[in-house]
């Protein structure tokens, strides 16, 4: 049996990336991190990506909703806002399906963000 | 903090009497971490992990002793697992709950300061009777004086209880129980009637899994909802009136006014908590209960009752009812509904399907009751389609789960999940199996340690404003004035009634 909280919330998220071999900084609210597409048109690319800090307080139980990402980095068009982020990125809505059976969570959150990178690509702001 | 009791899986409990019940007869110790699980009026022990003695540890003398060197070693692994330190003895021939004899004490009072220094938790002492498995626990103070549980729960296809009859006493049956009680016996009755139960989600389900279980005699029975009623409420909540709507009543507010019409007990004890169990508080209230009954729909607390079910050690009986209507509102394709219970052993919500983790946070935002949201995303929002013809289908689904986990007919405790397809007329088990890296059956026994589940609940808070602010229109307290006036009325003719001996 295990521990929930050994790393509950940001910081947990935090460690997890760390683990996984990220460097993730944490500002004005957004943990940002670098993730490197596997396949699409950014494959081979690093990315900048980000979680609000708001959205993690109940990491790893419920994963975050929404996937900060520069502005420039276009998705199909879904739901969209600048809500809660750095200056210059937008916030999109993707859904993570089948979470809650990861070894490591914050893996399975950078499988979800890169599945989802593969679909866009790099344009004007 | 006033009540305390304990809880174990059937794992445990089979771990424990291997160990403890000997084939020689003689008595036999061992000890065990636990891990606190704080309610908000009760602390309950949740057992995590046995600690078998090695070679030497332990004398076995027809009596049974610890060894100093067993309890530091248990302390330091208890320590190191951030938990706190039980010591376990058998008493071979003893049955349901066992006092303390002097050597029992003294051995448990000696090490209570050592064992509270080494963990910085209490120690707590349980005996085990061997002639029908009964437990009994108590928690040690820092000072060496012991405080007595009510209770102790194994949690495994059927709920053991073990109760303290002197702070338990079984409740009196009440000639309005007699046949209730010639269906299952006074031993399983005064069983039904001490466990706390909460019903969490006071619509057309909830509320009737409430009012029979205070019908049955179940004494402590508390309903949970942060939600008012609505016009478009009544043609489901049984027992509600336009006059609630018009006084802006709380659901729980109805429920409470119910189960008290509907209680049988001698000296019920109803609760209604206005909250949701998705703040800290709810969460905290709903830890004092021994058994909950899920009746909500939303992603996020069924979240938070998945995680306490397996952290926790409180069974959580949960179900719902999906109805297929045609796209061209003409007609129905089909109804299901389900019904299981979560818990260690079974699989969590998730596993079995019925829990979309990632909706979790689309919950807590509230973005499952935005229309716009919705729209952009391609998603229906929660489904609107009830019926009370067949919400009293998945409460009768249920209360089974409830009387199979508790009453355990032909020796045989809850099913697993179920699911019925009416358009079939097929009911079926329900094949769900635990994923290998489940989350919550992760976490057995993590008590105060769980998953986070928990934040600040805008819509309870706003619904809850909302309801405030209503209530003080004049048009609703004049009404309100007028019917606590008619309850009076009420009240007196009763009075009148019996006195004239009618």
């Amino acid at each position: 049996m295990d521990d929930a909280a050994a790393e509950p919330g940001v910081e947990g998220f935090l460690a997890g990336l760390r683990r996984c071999g990220l460097d993730p900084v944490t500002k004005s609210g957004v943990v940002t991190f670098d993730v490197t597409p596997c396949h699409g048109a950014l494959a081979g690319q690093r990315v900048q990506s980000g979680v609000a800090v708001a959205e993690l307080a109940m990491w790893p139980a419920a994963p975050p909703h929404w996937i900060h990402l520069p502005a420039v980095i276009h998705l199909s068009p879904t739901n969209i806002n600048t809500e809660e982020t750095l200056a210059g990125w937008v916030r999109h809505s993707r859904q993570v399906t089948g979470w809650g059976d990861a070894a490591e969570p914050a893996q399975a959150w950078l499988a979800h963000v890169r599945s989802v990178l593969e679909s866009a690509v790099r344009g004007a702001a | 903090m006033s009540r305390r009791s304990a809880a174990m899986t059937a794992d445990i409990d089979a771990q424990l009497q291997t160990h403890l019940l000997r084939d020689d007869g003689d008595e036999d110790v061992c000890l065990a971490t636990y891990r606190p699980s704080t309610g908000s009026d009760r602390t309950s022990a949740v057992l995590r992990r046995v600690i078998l003695p090695r070679d030497g540890e332990r004398l076995v003398h027809g009596n049974a002793s610890f060894t100093g060197d067993y309890l530091l070693r248990g302390a330091a692994e208890a320590a190191a697992d951030g938990c706190g330190l039980a010591m376990l003895h058998s008493h071979p021939g003893g049955r349901g709950w066992q006092s303390m004899s002097g050597p029992d004490h003294d051995a448990e009072q000696s090490y209570a300061r050592l064992a509270h220094t080494i963990t910085g938790k209490p120690l707590i002492g349980f005996t085990l009777g061997g002639r029908d498995g009964g437990w009994s626990m108590r928690n040690w103070t820092p000072e060496g004086r012991p405080e007595w549980a009510e209770s102790v729960r194994v949690v495994g296809d059927c709920l053991r209880v073990t109760w303290n009859d002197r702070l338990c006493p079984p409740p009196q049956l009440q000639k309005t129980q007699d046949r209730t009680v010639s269906a299952w016996g006074e031993r399983i009755q005064a069983d039904l009637a001490r466990l706390w139960f909460l019903v969490v989600g006071a619509g057309s389900v909830g509320l009737d899994v409430a009012l029979r279980l205070a019908a049955s005699g179940v004494r402590h029975v508390a309903v949970m909802d942060f939600d008012g009623v609505y016009v478009v409420n009544l043609d489901r909540l049984i027992g509600a009136t336009r006059l609630d709507v018009l006084l802006c009543r709380s659901k729980v507010e109805v429920a409470l006014r119910l189960m008290r019409a509907a209680a049988t007990a001698a000296s019920p004890d109803l609760q209604s908590l206005e909250m949701s169990v998705c703040t800290s508080e709810g969460l905290a209230a709903a830890l004092d209960y021994d058994v909950i009954v899920s009746c909500v729909d939303r992603p996020w607390p069924r979240a938070a009752l998945n995680g306490i079910a397996y952290a926790d050690l409180i069974p959580v009986v949960d179900g719902g009812i999906g109805i297929d209507a045609f796209d061209d509102g003409d007609g129905m394709r089909n109804a299901t509904w389900r019904s299981h219970v979560v818990r260690p052993g079974r699989p969590c919500l998730s596993c079995n399907g019925q829990l979309d983790l990632g909706d979790v946070q689309l919950d807590k935002q509230g973005l499952l009751d935005d229309p716009r949201y919705l729209a952009a995303a391609g998603r229906n929002g929660q489904a609107r389609q009830n019926v009370a013809a067949l919400s009293a289908s998945v409460s009768a689904s249920l209360l089974a789960q409830v009387v199979s986990l508790v009453a355990a007919p032909g020796g045989r405790g809850e099913p697993g999940p179920l699911r019925y397809t009416l358009s079939a007329h097929w009911l079926e088990h329900v094949d769900a199996t635990t994923r290998e890296g489940c989350a919550f059956e992760h976490v057995t026994a993590a008590g105060d340690r769980r998953h986070t589940l928990t934040g600040p609940h805008a819509a309870a808070t706003e619904t809850a404003a909302a309801r405030a602010v209503a209530r003080r229109q004049l048009r609703v307290r004049a009404a309100a004035a007028l019917a606590r006036l008619s309850d009076r009325l009420a009240t007196a003719a009763r009075a009148f009634a019996t006195f004239g001996g009618l």
